[in-house]
Formats: C-alpha cells, sequence, structure tokens
C-alpha cells in the first residue's frame, strides 16, 4: 500500500519523537515498548486525516504526547516516579561528571513532575515557543507561560531538595 | 542548576541509546492488537451488540413458540430495549472512531477520553440494570406459560411463603448484580478515570 509505506517512511525519519517521549513518560523497558507500540497504533489509525497543515513532527507529538498521558498502565508496572536509571546517565558519553551529575539531578527532578507538566517541559526541550505550545496543548500561551514559570521554579525546588 | 542551564544536554540525553528501529520492525507493529482502553471499550461495544442480537433472536423464538399477548408484549419491550441499547451503543462507536481518525489538543483529547470512559461506564450499569427486570419478567413468564399450558399450575401448591421466598430472591439478586456491576466497573475504569480528571486538573489549573 502507498500509504503504508509513506506512513513507515516519515515514522522511520521520525521515531526519534516516540522514543524521547516514551523515554521521559515510563520507566520500565517492557511499558515503554508497549508504549511505543500503542502510539504507532495511534499515528497509523488517524494518519489517513493527516492533511500536512502542520508539520509531521508537530503533528506526531500530538499524537505522541496524548497517548502516553492517556496510556492505561498494568498495576504491576508504575508510571516513572523513580530516577531514571542510573545506567543511561552512565551510558552516555559525557566528558564532564558535573554535567551527567546535573543531568541525573534535573532527571530525577522532571521525573516527579505530572504527566501534563511532562509534556510541556518535553516540548519546551524541543524549542517549540508558547504559541505552538499552547496550540498542542489547547491553552492559550498566556497560560502556558504561567505554567512553564511554575515548573522552572518546581524543578529548582527539586533539584536543591535531590542535590 | 535551571532547565534553561542545561536544555541542550537534557536533548542529547534523551536521545542517548536510542535503538532506533527498521522498517520492518514498524511495519510488524501495524500488525498488532492495541491494549488502550479506549480500544477495551470498543471490543466491548462489539460484545454488547452480538448479545443484544441473540437477546433479540430468543425474543423472536418466543414470539414464535408461545401464542400469548402476554409473551408478545414482552418480546416487544425486549426488541425496544435491544434496539435502543443498541443504537446508543453505534453512536458510541462513531464517537469513537472520531476520535481516534482526528488527534485534537492535549487539554480536548483528555476530556474526549473522559466523555466516553463515562458514556460507556454508565450505559454499561444501565444495560446491566434495564436487562435484569426484562429477563426476570420473561423467565417467570414463560414458566407461568408452560405450567398453565400443561396443566400443571393447578396442581402446584403455592404458600404464601414461597411468593415472599420468590420475591425476596429477585429483589436480592438484583441488588447482587447492582453491586457487582458497580464494583467491577469501579475496578476497570474507576482508577483511570480519577488519573484522567487530575491531570484535566493540572491543565485547567494554570
Amino acid at each position: 500500500m502507498p500509504e503504508e509505506s509513506s506512513f513507515i517512511s516519515l515514522i522511520g525519519t521520525h521515531q526519534r519523537i516516540i522514543h524521547k517521549v516514551c523515554r521521559l513518560y515510563m520507566q520500565d523497558p517492557q511499558d515503554r515498548k508497549d508504549l511505543f507500540q500503542e502510539i504507532m497504533l495511534a499515528a497509523w489509525k488517524s494518519y489517513p486525516q493527516f492533511r500536512g497543515e502542520a508539520r509531521f513532527s508537530t503533528w506526531l507529538y500530538r499524537v505522541a504526547l496524548n497517548t502516553a498521558i492517556t496510556f492505561f498502565r498494568k498495576e504491576q508496572r508504575q508510571p516513572i516516579t523513580a530516577p531514571l536509571p542510573h545506567q543511561m546517565m552512565q551510558a552516555a558519553d559525557y566528558n564532564d561528571t558535573t554535567e551527567q551529575e546535573q543531568l541525573t539531578v534535573m532527571h530525577q527532578a522532571i521525573a516527579q513532575l505530572s504527566a501534563v507538566d511532562k509534556a510541556l517541559v518535553m516540548l519546551y526541550l524541543e524549542d517549540y515557543n508558547y504559541n505552538e505550545m499552547g496550540e498542542m496543548m489547547g491553552i492559550t500561551p498566556n497560560n502556558v507561560a504561567v505554567k512553564m514559570n511554575r515548573i522552572k521554579t518546581k524543578l529548582k525546588q527539586a533539584v536543591k531538595t535531590i542535590a | 542548576m535551571e532547565l534553561d542551564d542545561i536544555k541542550t544536554l537534557m536533548n542529547g540525553a534523551l536521545e542517548q541509546e536510542m535503538e532506533l528501529r527498521s522498517s520492518a520492525s514498524l511495519q510488524d507493529m501495524l500488525g498488532k492488537q492495541t491494549q488502550s482502553v479506549i480500544q477495551r471499550i470498543k471490543r466491548s461495544i462489539w460484545f454488547e451488540l452480538s448479545a443484544f442480537i441473540l437477546f433479540a433472536l430468543g425474543a423472536v423464538a418466543c414470539w414464535l413458540l408461545y401464542h400469548r399477548l402476554l409473551v408478545h408484549l414482552f418480546c416487544m419491550a425486549t426488541w425496544v430495549l435491544c434496539i435502543a441499547f443498541s443504537a446508543y451503543l453505534l453512536l458510541l462507536h462513531r464517537r469513537i472512531n472520531f476520535y481516534e481518525q482526528f488527534p485534537a489538543p492535549v487539554k480536548e483529547n483528555i476530556q474526549q477520553v473522559i466523555d466516553i470512559v463515562t458514556r460507556f461506564t454508565k450505559l454499561y450499569a444501565a444495560i446491566s440494570l434495564g436487562m435484569l427486570p426484562v429477563i426476570y419478567c420473561f423467565g417467570l413468564l414463560i414458566g407461568y406459560v408452560e405450567l398453565s399450558s400443561n396443566g400443571l399450575l393447578q396442581q402446584f401448591a403455592w404458600s404464601e411463603g414461597m411468593l415472599y421466598a420468590g420475591i425476596a430472591f429477585i429483589v436480592g439478586w438484583s441488588v447482587f448484580i447492582f453491586f457487582i456491576s458497580k464494583w467491577y466497573i469501579r475496578k476497570l475504569y474507576g482508577h483511570y478515570l480519577l488519573q484522567l480528571q487530575q491531570q484535566l486538573k493540572d491543565i485547567e489549573n494554570g
């Protein structure tokens, strides 16, 4: 099917987005796999209606965040509430140990945020402006600004507590 | 240390160690079944629609077997209930399809999921309770018709105690089913709904 191959090709190019969302929202590797699968299927179902009015990456972010936020978690496996696995940070090729520590602490702080706040942080890290973030989240840019200020304060306090 | 200070590093860290998937592996995923709550509801809708078709067919069989006005009235009541519930289920199914095809912004998306799950749970409770009286009345009516047509009703030794025991059983059983259904719905969707409502609150307060 030409539609299927174009979809697979686009997802192949943008799959980093899905990986990032899964990594931010799920701690358990199996949960990440399940979420990846759910995002793929959700995107595939709505792909026929994708008219290219927005960038594919923006559209995929919307689908991925929606799926992650409303994802049903099996009781045995919980959403990320603890720090990200330490190995992840160690595996990263950072020269500076201070940078590694800073990243670990910041990840721990982000892990304490709510699912909605995590979505905002994700979009902020991707350099979306407040207008675009507002559109994706369904809130006004002013609201995004207020929320981002609160999130930054929360993170600052959490970082202090963790460090 | 603030988020802005390590924004670039954070981005890099999230991309580290990503096991990028091949096109074949991505394609393979499209054939698998989703585990989402919405999909589970969709599957339940098909199951319940099949159950209503069976109920309606059962009512057709009763209509043809028993030529009594009361039986025919109950058959008609069953059809009306089956048609009403099925129409509602089909509308809900259509709503889910729309939800799946047009991804809304996060806030609206959460509201839509809450709405779909709430509608489904309410319908589930209504079906459990709405169909109960029909089933009991059907059972009693068919029993009465069978016994009276065989002349066994006159030989049956009725007592007031038996009547009360029968009524108590029906009421007790209905109450039991009501609470079991409520517990089951809460177990399946209660915690999930609470989570979604909390997320909606998070996004609205700001």
